[in-house]
């Protein structure tokens, strides 16, 4: 727990500076003041509703990615090499455009609503998926494949039973890129365009000079992306644990 | 000469699609497969841009955005390698120590401080700098520290068995060990400042390129929106492959290439 000692300091000295004026109380509340704050809100229905809507909205974007995007490596990597050869030079290129400067695209496409939203999330989600679903088919170790084969195992059978288990490390490094991504969009596209969910809460709190405010909805906005990066590191760890015992050829 | 063809079209394969992207692009509002109110075709775009080059709008924004990506790159690269060098090399007690503090800030995304930060240093040039400085400065520390800790000790000790001083020690074994490392993060901490300077010029600016495509929206002037939308790509990319090319100029001694590249 030694280890931890420059965060427990830095969160001592958030609560000591501003109580003792160190630090100007008005720009910078103590610790415990934002926590009071977004306790007050968290009763009164409203942090949980503005949570729960970008988390919806993140959650919808993510699974849709997952959806279109996992699919579409396998067959770009296995079934169609020479279009993913042609295809992927453009989806490198179109992954450089930030996404930012997209969102008036999309808004101008779709409406100021939720399915803008939620496409600029599926967009940004897509590529990390994409490409990783490919790199992680095309690291299999064919031997694998070839000895599936050879004990006369169908191409359903061989895709479910040595295909996806063995791209899944690099398919789930994907979805975790892929999962931070699509919350830091939903955060930003709500502080750009939005009236609701935890970005906007943010913006409008900066616009109307509620400092406590924003100062708790910008720790409540980081907590929510430590516990998402946690979650999905939990599970890789989970994973990759049986994944070494049962694949010793594969470099993942 | 079927083989050179057959070669030719192996070159010319990864563009293919990027060509024809493009050209729907031109031909597709034109036919009016796409509402061209919506997705002006490319020739309007280009023809928008040709205009605000002409009247030196371009150059105002382009440099505006400019001027905040390389003020705060520089303001984090000015503290983000000493302070790195100093913790990784001569008190990694230290760099220990803050490790974790450390980890949570550089974790939390900048995009979510960006309100705070306006708030902390105003609506101006202070939060613009200091988002893109937050955003550049943890890779650009990061991988120096990377850089000096994984210097092979031998070479060190190999140079002060030769009698060599400190500040040699530094320039001719750290410094080089540790540049490639260095650089990636600089690339890294480019291409973040680059992204948030676009959302911070987003929120509140009255210039530049993230301004440019605000505006555009606001006014509906969709031909400037997507214009505004190629710059930032283009001027993005241009950044990028210039590092890279600093970086193969500058690194000269490294005979092997890595296997991290993107």
């Amino acid at each position: 727990m030694l280890g931890n000692l420059s965060v427990f300091l830095f969160f001592l000295a958030w609560e000591v500076l501003p109580r003792y004026g160190v630090l100007d109380e008005a720009i910078i509340p103590s610790f415990s003041s934002v926590v009071q704050k977004l306790y007050v809100l968290a009763v009164q229905g409203e942090l949980l509703n503005h949570i729960a809507i970008s988390l919806q909205r993140a959650g919808i974007g993510f699974l849709l990615a997952s959806a279109v995007g996992i699919p579409t490596g396998f067959l770009l990597a296995g079934k169609f090499p020479t279009l993913e050869k042609m295809l992927l030079p453009l989806l490198r290129l179109m992954e450089k455009i930030n996404p930012f400067a997209l969102f008036p695209v999309f808004i101008l496409l779709l409406g100021i609503g939720e399915v803008s939203k939620i496409s600029l999330i599926f967009w940004v989600c897509q590529f990390p998926i994409i490409f990783n679903t490919i790199m992680g088919q095309k690291a299999i170790d064919p031997l694998l494949i070839k000895t599936g084969r050879s004990m006369g195992a169908s191409n359903i059978a061989l895709f479910f039973k040595v295909i996806l288990p063995a791209a899944l490390p690099s398919i789930f490094n994907g979805l975790k890129f892929g999962a931070q991504l699509a919350f830091i969009m939903v955060i930003s596209a709500e502080m750009l365009g939005s009236s609701s969910g935890m970005g906007w809460m943010a913006r409008n709190a900066q616009e109307t000079y509620k400092i406590t405010q924003l100062f708790g909805a910008t720790m409540c906005i980081a907590i929510l992306g430590l516990i998402i990066n946690k979650v999905f590191r939990m599970i890789e760890g989970r994973m990759l644990l049986w994944r070494e015992d049962a694949f010793e050829g594969n470099q993942n | 000469m079927l083989k050179r063809l057959y070669q030719l079209n192996n070159k010319l394969l990864p563009y293919y699609f990027i060509i024809l992207f493009f050209g729907l692009w031109q031909v597709a509002p034109t036919i009016g497969w796409a509402n061209p109110k919506f997705i002006p075709p490319l020739s309007q775009v280009l023809e928008t841009g040709w205009k605000l080059i002409l009247n030196g709008d371009m150059f105002v924004h382009i440099s505006v955005s400019l001027e905040r990506v390389f003020i705060g790159l520089f303001i984090a690269i000015v503290i983000g390698l000493p302070l790195g060098f100093i913790l990784g090399g001569w008190l990694p007690g230290v760099a220990k120590f803050l490790q974790p503090l450390m980890n949570l800030c550089a974790q939390i995304n900048t995009m979510t401080l960006l309100p705070l930060f306006i708030i902390l240093f105003g609506v101006g040039e202070g939060g613009k700098y200091s988002v893109i400085f937050w955003a550049s400065f943890w890779p650009i520390l990061f991988t120096t520290l990377e850089g000096v800790r994984q210097v092979d000790p031998l070479l060190i000790k190999c140079a002060r068995s030769m009698g060599v001083n400190g500040f040699t020690i530094f320039f001719k074994v750290i410094l080089p060990g540790a540049a490639l490392q260095i650089f990636t993060g600089i690339r890294i901490g480019t291409t973040m400042a680059f992204m948030l300077l676009i959302a911070a010029e987003f929120l509140g600016a009255n210039m530049g390129l993230g301004w440019l495509i605000r505006n555009s929206e606001d006014n509906w002037q969709i031909p400037r929106l997507f214009l505004g939308l190629f710059s930032i790509a283009l001027v993005g990319m241009i950044i990028n492959y210039s590092l890279e090319w600093l970086e193969k100029n500058l690194i000269t001694w490294r005979d092997t290439t890595p296997g991290i590249t993107n």
